[in-house]
């Protein structure tokens, strides 16, 4: 049988938006300091740190984590999405358009976060009720908007996205 | 605090080292619980921690019913538990409690087994597990023991799991057809909310419309899981009616005082826990008390 070693460091594969990205990582890294620091991908925020605001959220295989509570030692081998990847060659998303169409952004800092709890919410439910989209975006945090802009600007990008079908 | 990390691939290698290194091992799942405790514990430990991450053993994390018996992987996350059909089928109140877990990224992550053997009073899973009388496996180098539930606890945040093992699974007899059973939770608001207060109530009702048996588990007032005995009792063998069931309430404030003491909460817990225990069993009846 294979004896395992600890590691403190290691070299770790995994997808970053489609592409194969390697990185070094250090045990004490968490999937944020990996996406903000190494990858300069510094659309993803960090809030609380705790996993309590939903500002880190990314997709990890495709379901929503707090980035800050994901160790990078756990990411080998995954498929992760961030806010940078919403966009395609500078045209926004349509849950994009729809949060500024419907003014879902204040401060902006639960934006990303927001957007990729959305993003799962849609992908697995195209058409969600209030209810579900509220539940979806229920470990996000918003402070400024009061969530009726950003529940409504999801409804909004789940017909228009119904409608590109 | 300097810490490694290894990400054996089977059960087996992950023993082997936990063996090796018990004094400063710790077994990391969904990492919820240990990356916040990791991150504000004090420098400067003389010894560097040992990080063994069972994320990568991927047989650890199923539900599946077999001859009467519910088993859920220690690493299957709440999400997959809250939407397990086996789950929704045989024991909804468990569905319920663990979709009532932080929020959906922390359900994304945290597992069934991290809230067992992190093993805080408030913890989701356990009055519904409890409830199930549910058991665990747990595995070492010198073999596997099953233990109830119950035993398992020592007391808030402590349990008698030793350093070198792991919790493999946990498992139920699923519940009869006839039964029915509720959660009901009580947190500060609706996400991302420590409950304050929970329970969980497991009925059998015979034909006769009389309760032939009864499961009562309170969580967040008891220092650690528990039935109440005297609560199941006021209802066993009853038809359920208001007294009986205002009863059976009454039961489960006096106990949390008994077990837990008159504390600078009770004046707002004790009432609150009759009546979340009362409406529970409204709700576990199918009657809907609001």
């Amino acid at each position: 049988m294979k004896k395992v070693e600890p590691e403190h460091k290691k070299l770790i594969t995994f997808t970053v938006n489609g592409d194969d990205v390697e990185v070094e990582i250090s045990s004490s890294d968490r999937l944020i300091d990996v996406l903000r620091n190494k990858l300069e991908l510094t659309g993803t925020k960090e809030g609380c740190g705790i996993g309590e605001c939903g500002a880190c959220t990314v997709l990890m295989d495709g379901k929503p984590v707090n980035s800050c509570l994901v160790p990078a030692f756990q990411v080998e081998g995954s498929e992760i999405e961030t806010v940078e990847g919403l966009d395609k060659s500078g045209k926004l998303h349509p849950l994009q358009e729809a949060f500024v169409e419907h003014t879902a952004i204040q401060c902006g800092f639960c934006t990303p976060g927001m957007l990729m709890s959305a993003l799962a919410l849609l992908r697995e439910n195209p058409k969600p009720t209030r209810e579900e989209v509220a539940r979806a975006i229920s470990g996000n945090l918003c402070r400024c908007t009061g969530y009726q802009q950003i529940i409504e600007a999801i409804e909004d990008a789940a017909t228009k996205l119904k409608a590109l079908e | 605090m300097t810490f490694g990390f290894i990400r054996p691939g089977t059960i087996r290698e992950a023993i082997e080292f936990l063996s090796e290194h018990k004094d400063n091992s710790r077994i990391v799942a969904g990492a919820t619980d240990v990356m916040v405790q990791m991150r504000s514990a004090k420098p400067a430990e003389e010894k560097p921690l040992w990080l063994v991450d069972i994320t990568s053993i991927p047989k650890l994390s199923y539900v599946n019913l077999e001859n009467g018996i519910v088993r859920i992987g220690a690493m299957t996350t709440h999400r997959d538990v809250a939407r397990s059909a086996v789950i929704h089928d045989v024991a909804p109140f468990l569905a319920d409690a663990c979709l009532s877990v932080g929020s959906p990224q922390i359900r994304t992550r945290g597992t069934i087994g991290g809230n067992i053997v992190n093993a805080s009073p408030a913890a989701d899973s356990l009055p519904p597990l409890t409830a199930l009388s549910a058991r665990l496996r747990l595995i070492s180098r010198k073999g596997s023991r099953d233990v109830a539930l119950e035993e398992f606890f020592k007391g808030p945040y402590k349990t008698i799991i030793e350093p070198d093992e792991i919790l493999e699974e946990v498992y139920f007899q699923a519940p009869e057809q006839s039964s029915c059973c509720a959660f009901l939770k009580l947190g500060r608001r609706e996400s991302l909310a420590i409950a304050r207060l929970s329970v969980a109530v497991l009925l059998d009702v015979d034909e006769s419309g009389k309760i032939s048996k009864a499961s009562i588990a309170p969580g967040a007032c008891l220092p650690m899981p528990g039935r109440i005995t005297p609560a199941e009792e006021a209802l066993t063998g009853k038809t359920p009616d208001e007294e009986t069931v205002n009863l059976a309430a009454q039961e489960v404030g006096a106990e949390m005082i008994r077990v837990s003491g008159v504390r600078w909460s009770t004046e707002y817990k004790k009432p609150v826990a009759c009546a979340l225990t009362k409406r529970a069993i409204w709700k576990a009846l199918g009657v809907d008390e609001d």
